[in-house]
């Protein structure tokens, strides 16, 4: 009998040895904890409406893959098509130069110009055919983090230029998280199904001037906090960070959003035309399916109350891990669509391996039947996929790793 | 005979106790301040017309002759701030003023990063929009004291939602209890019918007329104590017009209430910080007192006129 309880004993105290280690992903060496992405221009919101093919003045976006097969063809669109192109959304005024130099580029075309020429402007383009504006900073940027090494800060950092103007820093960890609804009286359906928490990942924003900062870029994340030494000797720290975000609180100045939701704050560069400010995008966390959190980040010459600073600026973050592409994992595109469009509780009907597991759970008197509809009118599946496209083409469900991730594979 | 050592040991372990000593570096500073009364009798304020109603000392009719002695007026002392600083020094203003930290914005002087501080009297919403930015607490015995005061003072009655004028104390204080859900004098701070009361180791923000001097008793709480670190304020003195600069009537609180809808006003958050955007014309600004222990009284005049 003592026996018994002695090897029962001993096997409980085995369980003292487990840490949760098992239980978060391991630092990898394809996607370093710490990066440096360069330098980011501060972008207009036409430049991003030409890659887009956009008529000037839509609200825009961003994306990581463009279109690369469909010629994009100035003038007009009867013309266009009988040369077996598409009519252009964008269309220039008044620059027929400008306009020889673009005219039947697909959309990835046109940005691997703007990368090579930093400009749209019809005379800088006249004065310097061949010029580069930008110096080679990206419109935008599109990047994948792992975890850091124990007890040290993962996450990356950008520089850009002051503009003399407001600019609005815009970042979004993949992938989108909503509440769950939990009343049955007065639910919102769009939040009835429960989010699939593990593919989210959360990173935090912070700005100031690059002479402020302390950390080193690519190898150590740092802060932009400094120290004064007053008359009797005694240090004061100050903040010289300059991104504020407003928490839900009265005076809250220096929130940060949760995860899988866009951050983004207004740097004022009012007087600083020219000098380079530093962004920090320090890991909160890292998705546990996979262990490589994905982002997409941009830097507007707009107040942020004049952008579109939802989850829908920045599209199709979830990337797959890799470390030479930029493609997006399967559906999330659909899935951020139907965030963007309020559907998401008939997405995770038509697309449960999409969301969380246990679906609408116990709520009773809503069925998935009740939310797949088109005109008002209860349909099958396939019927509301075709109405919307919003169904994924892989219906395989999707194993979460229960184990460590660290890029190896694949994930969703 | 156990019993006893036993006895004796637990009363020397508890006694030991009280001798502890966190070692904090935060101590209360007690002391006085003293504003001269010149502060009230220099005061001058004027109608809208720029005809003056408070000159020398006095109230004023029309031809300029005095009416009513202002000197007890204590409605005419603005909040008291008192900070301590590193040091004090000339150069950044026409007065004497806390050592700046380096200047981050260019739209504002550097902070001062004071160790610590507090204020005798403060604004606080007495009921009334009109009221706003207007009253301060420690200068009103009672509602009428109120009423007397803008009504012969500033010559601005106190006027009600409706337009009407507010004449009797007890209209005033029922229409405090009605708006503001409170149930009794003691929970108005804008009143006090016990100024002197003790309330050690603190002291309610009263000033007493002691020979040229109005003085009052005050402890600046908790402040980070720095040997030789220097005691400075200033006091908030009316506009012509009687308006204070330390205080923003677009803060603070919100009332709702049928057609009122309205803020009620607040003191500025950073007063301490940045003391030179807020110190204007016909303020008084202290010396320098240097504190070289926590545990001596200090003294702090009140003694530059700031004339712009």
């Amino acid at each position: 009998m003592i026996g018994i309880f002695s090897v029962m004993f001993l096997g409980g105290l085995s369980g003292c040895d487990r840490n949760a280690e098992d239980l978060v992903p391991q630092p990898s060496s394809d996607f370093p904890g710490v990066i440096e992405i360069g330098e980011l221009e501060v972008v207009d919101g036409d430049t991003l409406n030409f890659f887009l093919d956009q008529q000037r003045g839509t609200l825009s976006h961003i994306q990581p893959a463009l279109d690369n097969e469909a010629e994009l063809l100035l003038g007009d669109a009867d013309a266009a098509e009988a040369e077996g192109g598409i009519a252009s959304g964008y269309e220039f005024t008044g620059c027929p130069e400008l306009e020889a130099e673009i005219n039947g580029l697909t959309a990835q075309e046109r940005r691997d110009w703007y990368d090579a020429h930093g400009t749209l402007d019809c005379d800088e383009f006249i004065a310097s055919p061949d010029g580069d504006y930008n110096n080679d900073a990206r419109p935008y940027y599109y990047g994948q983090l792992g975890r850091s090494p124990e007890l040290t800060q993962g996450g990356a950092t950008f520089t850009f230029k002051g503009t003399g103007e407001d600019v609005c820093i815009i970042v979004d960890p993949e992938t989108v998280f909503w509440n769950q609804s939990i009343i049955n009286e007065g639910y919102q359906a769009q939040y009835l199904y429960q989010d699939l928490f593990s593919d989210d990942g959360d990173l935090d924003i912070f700005a100031g001037m690059s002479s402020y900062y302390t950390g080193s870029p690519g190898v150590e994340i740092g802060d932009f906090k400094g120290f004064y030494t007053d008359s009797k000797g005694e240090l004061v720290e100050i903040q010289y960070g300059e991104c504020f975000q407003t928490g839900a609180s009265q005076g809250m100045t220096d929130a940060h959003a949760g995860r899988g939701t866009t951050e983004y704050c207004t740097v004022a560069t009012d007087q600083q035309e020219g000098v380079e400010f530093t962004v920090v995008l320090e890991t909160f966390s890292v998705p546990l399916d996979d262990g490589v959190l994905s982002f997409g980040v941009a830097v507007m010459n707009e107040r942020c109350p004049r952008v579109d600073t939802s989850e829908c600026f920045v599209r199709q973050e979830s990337l797959v891990p890799s470390t030479v592409s930029n493609q997006p994992r399967s559906c999330t595109d659909k899935l951020e669509a139907a965030q963007c469009g309020g559907q998401l509780a008939s997405f995770c009907c038509a697309n449960p391996q999409m969301c969380g597991e246990d679906g609408l759970g116990d709520r009773e008197n809503v069925e998935c039947e009740d939310l797949l509809v088109v005109d008002e009118q209860p349909v099958e599946r396939s019927e509301w996929c075709d109405s919307t496209g919003l169904c994924c083409e892989d219906d395989s469900v999707i194993e979460v790793e229960s184990e460590s991730g660290g890029g190896g594979g694949p994930g969703l | 005979m156990t019993k006893h050592y036993l006895t004796l040991g637990l009363l020397g372990l508890t006694a030991s106790g009280c001798t502890f000593d966190e070692n904090l570096r935060e101590r209360d500073l007690t002391g006085l301040i003293k504003i001269p009364v010149e502060a009230l009798e220099s005061l001058q304020l004027i109608d809208p017309d720029g005809t003056p109603i408070v000159d020398g000392g006095f109230t004023v009719d029309e031809d300029g002759a005095p009416i009513l002695d202002i000197t007890d007026q204590m409605g005419l002392l603005g909040p008291v701030y008192l900070g301590g600083f590193a040091s004090v020094e000339p150069g950044h203003y026409d007065y004497m003023h806390p050592e700046m930290g380096p200047i981050l914005d260019s739209d504002r002087p550097g902070n001062t990063y004071p160790y610590g501080g507090t204020t005798v009297g403060r604004f606080d919403y007495a009921c009334y929009e009109q009221l706003r930015c207007k009253v301060v607490t420690g200068r009103y015995t009672d509602y009428q004291e109120i009423l007397d005061f803008f009504e012969d003072v500033v010559q601005e009655p106190v006027l009600a939602p409706d337009g009407q004028q507010v004449t009797s104390g007890e209209t005033y204080r029922e229409h405090c209890y009605t708006t503001e859900y409170v149930t009794g004098d003691n929970e108005v701070s804008f009143i006090d019918d016990e100024p002197q009361a003790d309330v050690s180791p603190y002291f309610k923000p009263y000033f007493r007329l002691d020979g040229d001097h109005y003085v009052a008793d005050v402890t600046i709480p908790h402040t980070l104590f720095v040997p030789d670190m220097e005691l400075w304020g200033w006091v908030d003195m009316p506009s012509a017009r009687y308006n204070y600069a330390t205080c923003n009537p677009a803060e603070g609180n919100q009332t709702y209430r049928y057609t009122e809808q309205f803020y009620e006003g607040s003191s500025y958050p950073d007063l301490l910080n940045y003391p030179g955007t807020y110190i204007d014309e016909g303020d008084w600004v202290a010396s320098p007192v240097s504190v070289p222990d926590p545990d001596e009284d200090f003294e702090i005049i009140f003694d530059f006129h700031f004339e712009g």
